[in-house]
């Protein structure tokens, strides 16, 4: 089955662009611009995603308040932070609240794509050991 | 009473009958004779105190030269380290600034970099047929996205520099800050034909140091390697590990500096250059960060020949 991607970012033409490129590379993604939004989307298809890809700086709810919700509801999903914001503070809050990894932007999405499909095997890895 | 003698001298005379004796007694006396011992005295006094005076003004010469001295060195100390303040207020800010730049740039320029890629994706052979534009549109958008990474690269270095404004001591590889620090004089090195050699050994000891503060030491010794060297010159960096330390030497074959001037080249606002051209404080600056690191900045220069800088940090192992 392909791996399901939510992206989480209030750029617009960086979330159209990166969604689709992702679904040209075979897996399924979703994109919306805030954290509520990605909130809402995991409470109604709790199922539906494998990796969130999220930004940092958002209005409303912010990044590292998202990420906390979403590794409370869904602690199974993977986040991995993408964030043009490169705090080493922020960074270390992100991995303490569960994220996979902190990716600072502009990154080519082959990097990303690698960093999803590491998130994948540690997953894997995390089921077997369970 | 006072009366002359034959031979003319003027002499006091003073005469009485002895009661007991029919006898007169008659006492002469020369008139200077008393004032001799007196003048005597006077001049051994008056040399006392000449040699009191010389010896007391000779210790509160001697005294005020070494306070005036030691006010003076401790003026300078003042003077470097309230620049060094003051330089590294500056960095901080300047790191914040550039933190700042540099987030309001990466979102920007990773939409740019992903609607880039996003037209690379889309095109295929049919687009590349309909048009006889259509390999240049390709070409292009693959060049839009070459300028994005490497404007990436400008930022995540900014963003590094502003990370590593904060004094901070961890392990570092002291090799790793040399090439950061190469790499920021590379450009103009290249403009100018000055051939930057490496001869870093990839065996030395990772150390605990202040990561910024070794890259500023760094790049004040190469840039102003690089104000040294005449163009197509050379600059030679070389790391190794000796007994306690690693060291690093930056060479350049350019002007050196005249041996009249050696004792001064850490003097803080001490400068050979051009007025406006240097503050005169790098180097005092970064005698005083390698000394606060433990380590030690010397160096050894012949003029016409060139000038090697010697960095010297405590070793500690992993």
């Amino acid at each position: 089955m392909a791996l399901r991607v939510l992206v989480v970012d209030d750029e617009e033409d960086f979330l159209r662009s990166i969604v689709m490129r992702i679904e040209l590379r075979g897996y399924e993604a979703h994109g919306v611009t805030s954290g509520d939004e990605a909130l809402q989307y995991l409470k109604e298809n709790p199922a539906a995603v494998d990796v969130v890809l999220l930004d940092i700086k958002m209005p409303g709810l912010g990044g590292l308040e998202t990420l906390r919700e979403i590794k409370s509801c869904c602690p199974s999903i993977e986040v991995i932070v993408v964030t043009g914001h490169a705090s080493q503070e922020f960074s270390r809050r992100g991995r303490e609240l569960g994220a996979f990894d902190y990716l600072i932007k502009p990154i080519r999405l082959e990097a990303i794509l690698e960093r999803i499909e590491a998130a994948r095997r540690h997953h894997r890895g995390a089921d077997a050991d369970g | 009473m006072s009366r002359r003698t034959t031979d003319g001298r003027r002499i006091l005379t003073a005469f009485a009958w002895l009661t007991t004796k029919d006898w007169l007694l008659v006492i002469d006396r020369d008139p200077t004779e008393p004032a001799t011992p007196l003048r005597e005295a006077r001049r051994i006094e008056l040399a006392a105190l000449l040699i009191a005076s010389l010896l007391v003004g000779g210790a509160v010469v001697f005294h005020t030269r070494q306070l005036v001295a030691r006010l003076a060195a401790e003026d300078r100390s003042r003077v470097a380290a309230e620049a060094q303040l003051a330089h590294s207020a500056r960095l901080v800010s300047l790191g914040r600034m550039a933190a700042g730049v540099a987030h309001e740039i990466n979102n920007p320029l990773a939409a740019i970099g992903e609607l880039a890629g996003l037209m690379e994706d889309l095109i295929d052979d049919q687009f590349l047929a309909s048009s006889p534009h259509a390999r240049l549109f390709q070409d292009n958008v693959r060049k839009i996205q070459q300028h994005v990474d490497r404007t990436r690269g400008i930022t995540h270095r900014m963003l590094g520099f502003a990370r590593r404004m904060e004094p901070h001591q961890d392990m570092v590889n002291v090799n790793d800050i040399a090439n950061e620090a190469l790499s920021f004089i590379e450009r103009e090195a290249s403009f100018r034909q000055v051939e930057l050699i490496r001869q870093l050994d990839a065996d030395l000891p990772m150390i605990k140091s202040d990561r910024a503060q070794l890259q500023q030491v760094f790049l004040n010794l190469l840039n102003n390697a690089l104000d040294a060297v005449e163009d197509g010159g050379r600059i030679m960096v070389t790391s190794r590990a000796v007994a306690d330390s690693v060291l690093v030497m930056v060479e350049d074959d350019g002007c050196g500096i005249p041996e009249e001037l050696h004792d001064r080249i850490f003097d803080p606002f001490f400068t050979t250059k051009a007025p406006g051209e240097g503050s005169g404080l790098g180097l005092s600056i970064c005698h005083t960060i390698m000394k606060g690191l433990g380590g030690s900045l010397s160096f050894d220069s012949a003029p016409g020949e060139g000038t090697v800088f010697r960095v010297r940090l405590p070793r500690t192992p992993v």
